[in-house]
């Protein structure tokens, strides 16, 4: 019993110094407690992101994770997430509002890029079909190490995708990825000065991804990607380089650049740029705008989107009245019916530009042109890079865009040679005529172990090159343009009633594995040369191309639109035939 | 100077037999004396007019020796031609490309043979002879179809069967566009451009061979027109030149650029770029036959095969001109100063000359009529007076001067119309 | 012999009562895991008596182990069957309210050691009809909240009463147990509460079920393992029953090795 209670008083001793010890550890004051979130013990002076999310609202962990109780560093950074709009963050910390937009965004094409990797296997014998939806995500899980398309892709084209990993680029003017960030951040977080995002998206953002390939991004701007000379020589060294060291040079940019400072997103909706939810195969299937949204539009109503997102953007009125895109009825909340004609507002910075309506003259109404594509007079010029050359060494090493590391095999890409006058024209993936350029001209060498293979896949692409001027191509530079026509360069003639076309280029004896000329679309008898990359896109066939040349006998005298004679021209046509035209009276 | 001394004692000590060409060939070597071959005057006096020397008129023999003092780009002009251009003369044996040697003297035309008269091999000039000097963007590259490609390490493509690179030819690889139809026919250079022209008598021309061309094809209105501008097919241009002579060792830039036509430099970059302690910029002055202070580094801006720009020449004839060319001159000096940078215009005249040429890529039938007519390129090709390259018509001729507007009015007049028309619809 | 664990073990009981009575007005349980972390960072001394309730809480579980153990280790039970009974429900009503207590704290690995819990439960024949006493639609840790501080201590004080006919403990032992567990808060940290998103490779339960997680993997199906989990308190209670004690108590023994041989494998 004695002995219980000398170990009992031990104790208690013991117990006395450890409470002083206790008392005097926690001696600290009653812990300060900060609102909305104990960040704020060491974080308070952080700026806002945008007006939408502020800080003193959200506080840090609603978006950052980590421990929202929690006093010191140790234990509040547990789980922290530094980038919390790459998409497999995004779908824990924002879906509370924003679940619809990650849906969509994760099924969109510039996360999958499923549409590149479909058209490459597609073009290299690989697949049949064009109707894929194998992207990014499918390829980090299961990876076809025998497939040289995929290897090629994840080379050379998956560095470009809407949740790549910002750590894996060692240039900062050159990083993209970032999930939401990829396009909303306008500044990276600096100190206190919080990363910043806005819907007021600017084109610098999309240019970082949209500067290669058919160089859209590039091309609007007035930016040619050019032969690489590093011309003109400035203070000693190349100028004109991009930030990549690609050299270019200027050309005359899109009106709506040049002339309207439009960003991106003054034409591309929301909706067409994060996607529908569906998963799509191609670009022009999740594309929502259309040029007549604008320059013939139809006004309606403002919906409660249209409300929010011009509240969003800070920069113009309430929306009453508004346009909408006719593919997908979104709502161009930026596009108003005013008393002398349609203005719309760019979203930057709430500018009012007046915008010109398509006109009714003939040249827009006449049954001839119906079958054309708005960019297939009105694009200037198209960067067309002929002859693709790629080698690959099997053995070598190079980074690999998915697996986030150098792996086996390396790709070097070679060209012929470029061009961006008389682009070439097709029909395209809409059915309609429209600009294209070689997409791609593959010709292979693969350097494998003792063998050399080769392999060649030649094809033409179309799409809008986003070079639209005022003032259309001449009629006389589609309709007597072997270029243009999709012939190549050389010397078009009518002769003696036949059409004769003599090529320059000297494919065979210029080393090509084929004897077509290599700016050859099509032939002067309508045998389309090379590939395209939609089963609907072709060159012109004989017929087509016949009409169109011989049509310039029209136009070499009846050289305006407003000649009577387009009106009806089946009428017309069928003067002529019958020689009772005037024509023929002299 | 020297070289009015030294190259005629030259002749004699080239040659393996103990006499020379002149003792037999007294006449035919002084007429060749006089001859551009020889005196290399037209090349070496149009570039010095370009570059502000604007009574420029002396030779190979008599160019002078390269200032020291370098102010404008007059004063450096002597020194861009002995490095870069003149060396291809008669008395340079080779710069370094594959292709480009060739003999010294008479003999960089000529083959000897035995004094006794009996030729040992034929005394035809080669066509290999010529391409010697005149290939791949001058007169003589065309005549076979050679376009050279861009510089950039990018275009040396496409791979042979065996996985091979392109081999350079005459210090870079070519396009093979369609050739002259005289080349598909077997002719060589001399079958038209014989001894008299080339002894500064004569000049070739079409009706040398052809006769006169006929009416039907060849009507009234278009007998001002030289053969070529109709019947030659593509036509080499290249936009905008800029040269750049850098005093420095600034090497690592140049690592995708060293295929610049120019052999002497590609040799000396790919050893350049490899070496521990970049060597000293230097590069042979190929007359004086000597290492020069400074590299010498060019590059375009874009070229085409399908331009072609009609002006007036000044002999009444109307014919195809080109850039020879758009200069855009850079120069730092061994401190690194920029004396000259990226100077484009003297006293507010652009340093470009554009010259009457004769593309050799003839075909037997024309081009159509709206490749002229209705092309507005033929005044007016993408030009950077600027930073955008935009349509212009071009400054700066020598020797023709542009097409007035009553011509070009005339181009889309009711008779063109009317006559074109009428081939159009009755064939 | 060492009459002192015993006194020990019951002086824990206590500490572990009281403080959990103070922890009990911080719980929040339909906002759980907030005030868990309100509690430790916010409240004043919150982290401290929320240690205490833990560390004093381990202490019982494994001086209750060291009791057994000497208990059994001794030639004869001097002790009424009833009584001795009633000590085994004791024991299982500590295992349960330890494991209670672990999911109290709401992180992710007691939200995992939970949904473990309904299915074991609902895969087991009997105990399926039960599920619904822990399982609650509405607010997650609601039943098991009832059952930690109201049911449980209220059938371990039973047991302990029918078991030694008294409930109050010593002072001294009171006094010591206290004076250890603040000793070992002060040196020891409690293990990290693994938080909503963090990441982590593998989430454990409590120590003492880290064998039935490893049964679990080896895909003995569900009912067998928490047949084996009820081995030890039947043989237990068999002891004091049975003539063979002998034999009992080899069981006994080879089923705590065998269980912690399981609960070691790191590979499963």
């Amino acid at each position: 019993m004695n002995r219980k209670w000398l170990l009992a008083l031990l104790s208690l001793a013991a117990l006395g110094v450890i409470l002083l010890g206790i008392t005097w550890r926690a001696a600290k004051p009653m812990p300060h407690i900060t609102q909305p979130d104990q960040c704020m013990q060491c974080h308070s002076d952080m700026s806002d992101i945008d007006h939408a999310h502020p800080t003193e609202i959200f506080g840090c962990a609603k978006c950052h994770g980590g421990n929202a109780f929690a006093t010191d560093k140790t234990n509040a950074h547990k789980g922290i997430v530094r980038n919390p709009s790459r998409l497999e963050h995004a779908v824990i910390f924002c879906s509370e509002c924003h679940s619809d937009i990650i849906k969509r965004i994760s099924n969109s094409l510039m996360q999958s890029e499923s549409g590149i990797l479909n058209v490459l296997a597609y073009q290299w014998g690989e697949s049949r079909e064009l109707n894929s939806t194998i992207g990014i995500d499918e390829l980090k899980q299961e990876f076809n190490s025998s497939s040289l398309a995929q290897n090629h892709f994840a080379k050379a084209c998956a560095a470009c995708h809407i949740n790549q990993d910002e750590t894996v680029f060692d240039n900062p003017e050159t990083t993209r990825g970032g999930g939401c960030s990829d396009c909303h951040r306008t500044s990276k977080t600096k100190g206190t000065q919080h990363a910043t995002y806005t819907t007021r998206i600017p084109s610098s953002n999309c240019l970082k991804c949209h500067n290669r390939s058919n160089r859209i991004g590039l091309s609007y701007q007035g930016i040619f990607e050019s032969e690489g000379y590093g011309t003109p020589y400035k203070e000693g060294n190349f100028s004109n380089q991009l930030a990549d060291g690609r050299s270019y040079y200027a050309l005359p940019a899109d009106i709506h650049h040049a002339e309207g400072g439009m960003d991106c997103i003054d034409c591309h909706t929301e909706k067409g740029v994060m996607g529908d939810g569906k998963k799509h195969h191609h670009m022009e299937e999740a594309e929502d705008i259309k040029c007549q949204d604008c320059h013939t539009p139809k006004f309606a109503p403002a919906n409660s989107l249209a409300v929010t997102l011009t509240d969003l953007n800070e920069k113009m009125s309430e929306p009453k009245t508004i346009g909408f895109t006719s593919k997908m009825n979104s709502p161009l909340y930026h596009l108003r019916p005013e008393h002398n004609g349609t203005t719309l507002y760019r979203k930057r910075d709430g500018k009012a530009l007046s915008v010109t309506a398509m006109s009714n003259q003939p040249y827009h109404s006449d049954a001839i042109h119906q079958r054309l594509d708005c960019s297939a007079c009105h694009a200037s010029w198209a960067p067309s890079c002929y002859g693709c050359h790629e080698v690959y060494f099997e053995n070598g090493k190079q980074f690999d865009w998915i697996q986030k590391k150098v792996t086996k095999g390396e790709w070097q890409e070679y060209r012929s040679f470029l061009r961006f006058e008389s682009p070439s024209l097709g029909i395209g993936y809409n059915k309609k005529i429209m600009p294209f350029a070689p997409g791609c001209q593959v010709i292979g060498t693969l350097f494998k172990d003792k063998k050399v293979e080769k392999f060649h896949a030649m094809a033409m692409a179309g799409w809008d090159p986003h070079t639209t001027q005022k003032k259309s191509r001449t009629c006389v530079e589609c309709h007597f343009n072997p270029a243009t026509l999709g012939l190549g360069r050389g010397n078009l003639n009518i002769h003696e009633g036949n059409i004769t076309f003599a090529p320059f280029f000297q494919s065979a004896q210029s080393g090509m594995p084929f004897d077509y000329p290599i700016d050859a679309f099509v032939s002067v008898e309508g045998k389309q040369f090379q590939s395209t990359s939609r089963k609907e896109a072709r060159s012109f066939n004989k017929g087509e191309l016949r009409r169109i040349v011989e049509a310039y006998r029209c136009i070499l005298c009846h050289d305006s639109y407003s000649d009577p004679i387009y009106r009806d021209f089946n009428h017309s046509k069928v003067q002529f035939e019958k020689e009772e035209t005037s024509c023929f009276k002299n | 100077m020297l070289q009015k001394l030294i190259f005629p004692l030259l002749l004699p000590l080239i040659l393996f037999a103990k006499e020379s060409c002149i003792d037999c060939h007294q006449e035919q070597s002084a007429k060749c004396e006089k001859s551009v071959h020889y005196t290399l005057s037209n090349a070496i006096n149009l570039t010095r007019k370009t570059w502000g020397i604007t009574d420029s008129n002396v030779t190979l023999q008599s160019i002078p020796l390269p200032k020291t003092k370098i102010e404008k780009p007059a004063d450096l002009v002597d020194d861009f031609l002995r490095r870069k251009c003149l060396k291809c003369h008669p008395f340079n044996r080779s710069s370094g490309e594959r292709g480009m040697k060739r003999g010294i003297g008479c003999l960089s035309c000529h083959t000897p043979h035995q004094p006794e008269g009996s030729c040992q091999r034929s005394s035809k000039i080669t066509m290999k002879k010529c391409l010697s000097c005149h290939n791949k963007g001058f007169v003589g590259g065309d005549y076979q179809g050679l376009f050279p490609k861009d510089h950039h390490r990018s275009y040396r493509a496409p791979l042979s069967q065996d996985g091979h690179f392109p081999s350079q030819k005459y210090g870079i690889d070519h396009h093979t566009l369609i050739s002259d139809i005289h080349y598909q026919k077997g002719l060589k250079c001399v079958d038209c451009h014989k001894a008299e022209e080339m002894r500064g008598d004569a000049k070739a021309s079409c009706t040398g061979c052809h006769a006169a061309p006929s009416p039907t094809n060849h009507p009234d209105y278009h007998t001002k027109l030289t053969c070529t501008s109709c019947h030659a097919s593509w036509n080499y241009t290249a936009y905008e030149l800029s040269v750049f002579r850098d005093d420095t060792p600034d090497y690592a830039k140049w690592k995708d650029l060293t295929l610049q036509e120019d052999g002497y430099l590609t040799n000396f970059l790919n050893k350049a770029l490899k070496a521990k302690k970049p060597p000293k910029p230097r590069m042979p002055d190929w007359i004086e036959r000597k290492q020069a202070e400074g590299i010498w580094y060019s590059g375009y801006r874009y070229k085409r095969w399908e331009h072609f720009v009609l002006a007036n020449y000044d002999d009444g004839r109307i014919g195809i001109i080109r850039p020879l060319f758009q200069y855009r001159i850079s120069y730092r000096d061994r401190n690194g100063t920029m004396i000259l940078d990226d100077v484009r215009t003297i006293d507010g005249k652009p340093i470009e000359a554009w010259i009457p040429h004769a593309p050799h890529t003839i075909t037997k039938k024309a081009k159509s009529c709206e490749s002229c007519h209705a092309n507005p390129l033929i005044m007016q090709p993408y030009s950077g007076e600027n930073e955008v390259l935009k349509l212009q018509v071009p400054q700066n001729m020598i020797g023709a001067s542009p097409l007035s507007s009553e011509q070009i009015k005339r181009m889309g007049s009711v008779k063109y119309k009317r006559v074109r028309g009428k081939m159009l619809l009755r064939p | 012999m060492a009459r002192w664990v015993s006194w020990l073990t019951l002086a824990l009981f206590v500490v572990s009562l009281f403080s959990g009575l103070v922890v009990m007005f911080a719980y929040h349980p339909s906002t759980a895991y907030e005030s868990i972390q309100r509690l430790t960072y916010l409240t004043p001394y919150g982290a401290f008596f929320r240690q205490l309730h833990y560390f004093s809480s381990e202490f019982l579980m494994g001086m209750l182990i060291i009791h057994i153990t000497i208990e059994l280790m001794k030639k004869s039970i001097a002790m009424r069957t009833a009584a001795w009974v009633y000590g085994v429900v004791g024991a299982l009503s500590v295992v349960l309210l330890m494991f209670s207590g672990f999911i109290l704290k709401a992180d992710q690995s007691a939200n995992a050691a939970a949904q473990v819990a309904f299915t074991l439960m609902g895969e087991t024949p009997l105990l399926s009809t039960l599920k619904a006493l822990i399982q609650d639609t509405v607010s997650f840790y609601h039943k098991f909240f009832i059952w930690h501080i109201v049911l449980l201590p209220l059938l371990l004080g039973y047991g302990i009463y029918r078991h030694i006919k008294f409930l109050s403990p010593k002072l001294p032992y009171t006094i010591i147990a206290t004076a250890l567990s603040i000793l070992v808060l002060l040196l020891i940290p409690m293990p990290a509460d693994i938080i909503p998103n963090e990441a982590v490779k593998h989430l454990q339960g409590p120590w003492f079920f880290w064998g039935a997680e490893n049964l679990l993997q080896m895909e003995l199906g569900s009912w067998m393992v928490t047949l084996i989990m009820t081995i030890p308190f039947v043989l237990l209670a068999l002891i004091i029953l049975s003539a063979r004690k002998t034999l009992l108590k080899f069981a006994l023994v080879l089923w705590t090795l065998l269980y912690t041989a399981v609960s070691l494998a790191w590979w499963l």
